[in-house]
């Protein structure tokens, strides 16, 4: 019994290798719960297919920014033929608004190239394009309430 | 000390000159901002038409922003050839995206001739004035941008100083041409030029730049310097052109398909 006690306190302040309370001390002792369930690795493929996909380590080949180029066009193309669907109503802004940002987002991550840059870069770029659009919106509240 | 400041270190890490343009586009989001903002603040608020579901067309305008997303395929395409090294290849897609926003211009110009003949002026009503403002500091932006793009190019494309002077006196004439036409039938703030002797400049202007681009002779360059040179100042151009071309895509979303179908206020 005293042997029990002395080796769960041992455990306890960590003195044991293999003990029930031990603190994980290296990343290999820390839980990978990406890789204990039925989807183990999916996310880390997926997100390893979207990086090589997206060219994260280096920039673009004139082939893909070909594709980017085309993508956006298309893009603009559905912008346009979405404009005459009238039975859209309201939804046409909320709509019009995605459609817009995904372009924004796809010029400034592969043209401008901050998916490949620095990322003081974009910190810089888009704490000037937030703030903008923080008083634009601030502005449309407060001149839309009528006193 | 000497040395530290020509290799440009600094304690970010990054190239000075690159930081200093990224800063600059952070700043102008807030300047394009603004103008976009009070666009909006005033929609729907002119008391006198033309209205824009009166006078906006979209699908020219569909045109226009396909031919600017175009023009940023190319500079990416200019940006992509020079760091591979083919800097002749590169020159020429510098020259194809000015090209471009050349076109571009001429949408514009086009867009504002028509809407003063519409009746549509900066002093019609609250719509005129903000939609001018904000679309005409953009022509702004792109003019610079094509004459940045132009001299660049061709200060490395055309061999001979004569050469030179050419090409960039041509195109100068035809941006001239353009912002003259467009501020006498539009904006009214300079005495009227006679539409003859605004396309006479445009003419010659035209013919003078294929003409000249017809002449050129260049070769890749084989020294290093120049070549990393040559691609951190592309580089800098092209974030400036794509600059250009999101804030239209922002402004082709809000003006023209979100507004296109406001007309008169309720009152």
């Amino acid at each position: 019994m005293k042997k029990l006690f002395r080796n769960i306190w041992n455990q306890f302040l960590g003195h044991s290798t293999d003990g029930y309370f031990r603190v994980p001390d290296t990343p290999q002792d820390l839980p990978e719960p990406e890789n204990d369930t039925p989807w183990a690795g999916t996310l880390k493929l997926s997100m390893e297919k979207f990086n090589k996909l997206t060219r994260k380590n280096g920039h673009g080949t004139p082939a893909f920014y070909a594709i980017v180029g085309l993508i956006l066009a298309v893009i603009t193309l559905v912008e346009f033929l979405i404009f005459y669907v009238e039975s859209l109503g309201v939804l046409l802004i909320p709509i019009m608004l995605i459609l817009s940002l995904m372009k924004f987002v796809i010029v400034v991550a592969f043209f401008m190239h901050l998916r490949f840059d620095n990322k003081l870069f974009t910190y810089l770029f888009f704490a000037g394009f937030i703030l903008a659009a923080v008083i634009a919106v601030a502005l449309l509240v407060l001149l839309a309430i009528k006193p | 000390m000497s040395t530290a400041i020509e290799e440009h270190v600094n304690s970010t890490g990054v190239d000075n000159k690159k930081l200093m343009m990224w800063i600059f586009l952070g700043s102008d989001c807030l300047f394009f901002g603004s103008f976009i903002s009070t666009y909006l603040v005033y929609r729907n608020r002119s008391l006198a038409g033309p209205y824009p579901n009166e006078i906006l067309d979209i699908p020219i305008t569909t045109v226009s922003t396909f031919v600017l997303l175009m023009s940023s395929l190319a500079m990416v395409l200019a940006v992509s050839y020079v760091q591979r090294g083919s800097q002749v290849i590169g020159r020429y897609w510098t020259l194809a995206t000015a090209l471009l926003g050349l076109v571009f211009m001429g949408f514009q110009v086009y867009e504002f001739s028509h809407f003063a003949h519409l009746g549509l002026t900066p002093r019609t009503n609250i719509f005129g004035s903000t939609f001018f403002v904000m679309t005409g500091f953009h022509g702004g932006h792109v003019t610079f941008g094509v004459i940045w793009l132009v001299i660049f190019a061709i200060s490395r494309l055309a061999e001979s100083l004569k050469q030179k002077l050419l090409i960039i006196g041509s195109v100068f004439s035809v941006i001239i041409a353009m912002a003259g036409t467009m501020m006498t039938h539009t904006l009214d703030v300079i005495p009227n030029i006679p539409s003859a002797v605004a396309y006479s400049v445009f003419g010659i202007g035209l013919i003078g730049t294929i003409g000249s681009l017809y002449l050129l002779k260049t070769s890749d360059t084989q020294n290093i310097e120049s070549i990393k040179k040559e691609e951190g100042n592309l580089e800098l151009a092209g974030l400036y052109w794509h600059f250009v071309d999101i804030v239209w895509i922002v402004i082709f979303t809000v003006v023209y398909l979100i507004s296109a179908n406001d007309g008169a206020p309720l009152l």
